[in-house]
């Protein structure tokens, strides 16, 4: 059963993990979880609706502001964080309803304008946020009640383990009620009404589950990095990013977005091995990576790896005919 | 008087987002493509311009600008094979393949930038920048003012194109409808390429106006782009005149909440405008309900 | 015994063009009526005025006793006011009866019972065979009966039919009529707008003539059908249907 592989591969993912020596390396794998993480929440708009969103980043740095403002005023992460994704996910529910009847570039265009919005906001109320500075999580021991651990492996477990459960959801969300009426939605809004759908209470769940998704990673985030910066965390560069990792990994698959993430990193760690960490070489291989695999499959990475695997076993087969 | 200067200041900012977002607007209108890298054109149009401008300048107070038509002429040309090589490509397989595909592009090429020319500020210096036109007791900025004035030249030009040459007609009719216009013995795909090259050329033209005055550096695109997509978007999507109108309209909100709110609020304001204008009258404030271009 | 939809005095206009003129009929439970007309009559915006998608300029709809004024398309579907559409409207990313199970999980159904209930009621309607198939295969005949298989999974009071029957054979056309004659024995009601008379005829136990958006006769089939104003409203049009009547 899926859940169960899910299980079992983060499972090995998490003591593999934990074995790795090298810090560095256990960092890199951790921000590429983080990346898989948001992207595959993404994928639950963006993916089964066919509404892109440049807007993501929001509910990132709603849910990581609110959980950091609250710990600064006595309050544990671990309750503050939930009450930063009910931020996030209001906010979902208010942007949901307000762009229902929004379509392609229009709808995109709204949500890139949210995340603007909220990030001006975060940066004009620098008391209360810090401003363009943002706000820095220093703590010199473990205190796990509030998210603060001094060993990294930790926050690649908690990453990890907030990938595997964000996958299992989607993959029951598929087979699900609600999976049939966005199925249903996504072919046709006029045939799912006639058909006694709730369109519009069906369309703002899913904005508010991935933004709810997208929201849990945000706070696990900043305490991993230990620092709220606004104009990433708010970005359209993070929003372009999740969007684009779950694109090229293919955002038909369930695992589609998991791959884009390591498909970056991968770019993002070779380019910075060869090139050195500045000068714009991992951004450009990035981008051009896009390119080209939309070109060529548009439906990413990953059916060009089914697509492969098909024409290997069509020659094994012909060859032993 | 500050109201008046603040506006007129606006103004002429706006100039440049108009011919940005003529070029933006034309391409949706014509293709239904929302060009996410039309603001990384107009960086390549900049930096294109500024070699240009190293090589040697014309005597004299515009002696900058003998650069313009190159510089719109090459990036003409990158457009046409912008078109054949990636668009063209990218159009069997659906809107949302193009959109993404420029989104890639547009961060590609900012990358290629910083790793061909180094993430730094470039201005090359020159007479225009930092001159200004005294009237009437307003401060005119040469260099905005200049742009301004072939803003509103190229939109006329432009009009006149769309409304009395044969290619005009052709895109008007691609713009309503494909099927019919193919009907009608018109070759779509050769009206994309030309639009796109207009587009670009026109975006490209942008840049060489802006670097007598405005530094050049590999991510100067994105707040144009934004700006740009705002205004067609007020302006009506496809609307390409009124695109002119919604630049201006772009320049001066910026202006006008600059001098009122600091930097954040006035960017959360227009948003904000944005955002009404989106929701509540969704074909933009210059169109007459179902035009096209 | 009330009916179960009443129309009363329904007139609808788009700008100048009058659309509907003072509309009145009833469909009764277990009644199939048929609506024939000339095309451009004001047939599917009547059946749009049912739905909801159209809200009418005068008169009302009253379906099981209660006035339905603005509700929702979807809303009335979930009252058991269902419709299929002229052109199908297939569900494209699901095989034909995961498409057909949306309607029973609506109605609230689990996945399980929807499943074998859709299998059911693809069976009934001749479809067995492609409930695994993508709807990308099927000929258009075929989307349609999908369109009405899903409704059915409702568990409608009345389904609006526009124009089903084209394109179908006539061993798939007599599975058809066989199905909506058993159902309406169980209490479903249909009104089926049509041009095959002679479905019309082996369906419909009253007939109402829509054309230029009024009634010009309504009553029994065979009367209806005779009635010189009828012929009057078809010969006027286009290459009449009633001539196979």
């Amino acid at each position: 059963m899926r859940l169960a592989i899910i299980g079992v591969v983060w499972t090995i993912a998490a003591i593999a993990g934990v074995a790795i020596e090298s810090d560095y390396l256990v960092s890199v794998a951790t921000t590429m979880v983080f990346l898989g993480l948001w992207a595959q929440s993404w994928n639950v708009l963006s993916g089964l609706t066919g509404n892109i969103s440049l807007g993501h980043s929001v509910f990132v740095a709603v849910a990581a502001y609110v959980t950091i403002i609250l710990q600064q005023r006595g309050l544990s992460p671990l309750i503050g964080g939930i009450l930063g994704v009910a931020a996030a996910v209001v906010l979902a529910a208010i942007i949901g309803a307000a762009t229902l009847r929004l379509r392609g570039p229009y709808f995109t265009l709204a949500t890139l304008s949210a995340a603007a919005v909220v990030l001006s906001l975060i940066l004009h109320y620098s008391d209360l946020t810090g401003g363009p500075s943002g706000i820095a999580i220093t703590f010199a021991h473990d205190a796990p009640l509030e998210l603060e651990f001094t060993n990294v492996r930790a926050y690649y477990l908690i990453a990890t383990a907030l990938l595997a459960a964000v996958t299992m959801v989607i993959s029951l969300l598929r087979r699900s009620r609600l999976g049939f009426y966005i199925a249903a939605i996504k072919s046709s809004e006029e045939v799912a009404a006639a058909a006694g759908i709730r369109v519009a209470l069906v369309k703002v769940t899913v904005f508010c589950l991935s933004a709810a998704l997208t929201a849990l990673g945000g706070v696990a985030y900043v305490f991993y990095i230990g620092f709220a910066d606004p104009n990433f965390l708010s970005g359209l560069t993070l929003s372009v990013q999740i969007a684009l990792t779950a694109v090229v990994g293919g955002t038909g698959y369930l695992v589609g977005p998991i791959v884009g993430a390591m498909f970056y990193e991968a770019i993002d760690a070779a380019a910075n091995a060869a090139f050195g960490a500045a000068g714009g070489w991992d951004v450009m291989i990035l981008g051009f990576s896009v390119v080209a695999i939309v070109l060529s499959e548009p439906r990413g990475l990953c059916e060009m790896a089914v697509r492969l695997v098909r024409a290997i076993a069509g020659r094994m087969q012909s060859a032993v005919a | 008087m500050i109201l008046l200067q603040s506006i007129v200041n606006g103004l002429l900012i706006g100039g440049v987002y108009a011919l940005v977002a003529m070029g933006l607007n034309l391409m949706f209108g014509v293709m239904k493509l929302v060009n996410f890298a039309h603001g990384e054109f107009l960086m390549a149009g900049m930096y294109v311009a500024v070699w240009l401008a190293s090589l040697g300048m014309l005597p004299g107070l515009f002696g900058i600008y003998w650069v313009a038509i190159p510089t719109m002429f090459v990036m003409a040309a990158v457009g046409f094979a912008f078109y054949l090589l990636l668009l063209d490509r990218a159009a069997r397989f659906g809107e949302s393949p193009q959109i993404l595909l420029t989104i890639g592009l547009s961060i590609g090429a900012q990358g290629l930038a910083q790793v061909l020319r180094g993430s730094g500020f470039r201005l090359q210096p020159n007479p225009v920048n930092g001159a200004a036109i005294h009237l009437g007791g307003l401060n005119l900025q040469l260099g905005p003012t200049v742009a301004f004035t072939v803003a509103l030249i190229v939109s006329m030009l432009m009009a006149l194109l769309l409304r009395m040459t044969r290619f005009g007609k052709s895109a008007r009719a691609v713009a309503e409808s494909v099927e019919t216009a193919e009907m009608l013995g018109i070759d779509a795909r050769r009206v994309y390429i030309v639009t796109t090259s207009i587009a670009i050329g026109l975006v490209g033209l942008a840049g060489a106006l802006l670097i007598p005055y405005h530094y050049t550096f590999p991510n100067v695109g994105q707040n144009f782009v934004v700006v740009a997509f705002l205004a067609i978007v007020i302006a009506g999507l496809g609307n390409v005149v009124g695109a002119v109108f919604g630049g201006l309209l772009m320049g001066v909100m910026q202006s006008l909440t600059a001098s009122y709110f600091d930097l954040d609020l006035s960017t959360a304001a227009i948003y904000v405008v944005f955002l009404a204008v989106l929701l509540l009258r969704p074909q933009g404030l210059f169109t007459r309900g179902r035009r096209t271009l | 015994m009330s009916a179960l939809l009443e129309l009363k005095d329904i007139s609808k206009s788009f700008g100048a063009v009058r659309s509907l003129a003072h509309v009145s009929f009833a469909i009764a439970e277990h009644g199939i009526v048929g609506l024939i007309g000339p095309n451009g009559a004001g047939k599917s915006t009547l059946i749009n005025v049912l739905t909801g998608v159209y809200a009418p300029d005068a008169g009302s709809v009253h379906f099981a006793g209660r006035e339905l004024a603005s509700l929702p398309t979807a809303q009335r579907a979930r009252l058991g006011l269902v419709r299929t559409f002229q052109r199908p409207t297939p569900i494209l990313d699901m095989s034909c009866v995961e498409g057909v199970m949306v309607g029973g999980l609506v109605r609230g159904l689990s996945i399980a019972q929807a499943g074998r209930e859709a299998l059911d009621t693809l069976a009934l309607l001749g479809l067995r065979d492609a409930a695994d198939q993508s709807p990308r295969k099927l000929p258009t005949g075929h989307l349609k009966l999908l369109d009405f298989a899903r409704v059915l999974m409702l568990a409608p009071r009345l389904v609006l039919l526009d124009e089903l029957m084209a394109g179908l054979s006539a061993g798939e056309l007599a599975q058809v009529l066989a199905a909506i004659e058993k159902l309406a024995e169980q209490g479903v009601a249909f009104l089926v707008v049509e041009h095959l008379m002679d479905v019309i005829k082996r369906l419909a136990r009253h007939l109402v003539v829509l054309d230029a958006g009024a009634i010009v006769a309504a009553g029994e089939p065979n009367e209806v059908i005779s009635d010189p104003r009828v012929i009057e409203a078809y010969l006027g049009k286009e290459e009449s249907d009633l001539a196979h009547a």
